[in-house]
């Protein structure tokens, strides 16, 4: 399918790209049908685009690449089964060096069973606004 | 809103799969056990609204302003 976003251009999505979100994300429970855009110049971060609203997107990293969180979020989840990749999303706010990530709300992909979710962590050591560049003391 | 009454110790139940007992009170706390299938979510109310309007503020961004933190990201690397 192809799409036309204000935000991200043109957008050709293949249907086995397609991720569904089967509660949508928290707040958006409309929005079913996503797609991560992993283009080069923004990696490590992707968009995680909705296809029914195209305007609607989250900047997404992975949680790989924040030190630690996996293996401490692990034992929250209740997703044992699949290949449930783990991601946060990144909130820019005014200024691009006080971006935070959300630790309490991971996105959860399993690209291979083509499935998406959001889940709520809910224990005190995740915040929702981490600061993504500098320590917790920040 | 149906409102009920209930003591410790005792239930209500919701549908055919949801219970909700209350465990203890103290004071102006009251204490919850909530039986749920792991496909229901079951979440205090402050903490999903504080991740839905985290999603807003984090939707309202675009293409631009990831840019700038790419950069900053890839110079700390």
């Amino acid at each position: 399918m192809k799409l036309y976003s204000r935000h991200f251009g043109e957008l050709v999505v293949p249907p086995e790209k397609v991720i569904r979100f089967e509660r949508g994300i928290v707040g958006f429970p409309e929005y079913k049908r996503f797609f991560l855009v992993d283009a080069e110049e923004t990696s490590p971060f992707l968009w995680l685009v909705s296809l029914d609203e195209p305007e609607f997107g989250l900047p997404l990293l992975p949680g790989a690449l924040i030190e630690g969180y996996v293996e401490d979020l692990r034992p929250h989840l209740k997703e044992k089964d699949g290949d449930w990749v783990i991601y946060v999303v990144v909130t820019l706010g005014d200024r691009p060096e006080r971006a935070t990530v959300n630790l309490k709300g991971p996105i959860l992909i399993d690209a291979r069973r083509r499935v998406g979710k959001q889940v709520v962590v809910d224990c005190e050591n995740f915040r929702v606004a981490h600061p993504l560049f500098f320590g917790p003391e920040n | 809103m149906l409102i009920l009454t209930r003591r410790p110790g005792e239930s209500i139940v919701i549908g055919d799969v949801v219970k909700v007992t209350i465990v203890g009170v103290d004071g102006r706390q009251v204490r919850l056990g909530i039986q749920a299938p792991g496909d229901v979510e079951v979440h205090r109310e402050e903490v999903y609204k504080r991740i839905k309007e985290e999603n807003i503020k984090a939707a309202k961004s675009g293409p631009e302003g990831l840019k700038k933190i790419v950069e900053i990201w890839r110079k700390a690397k």
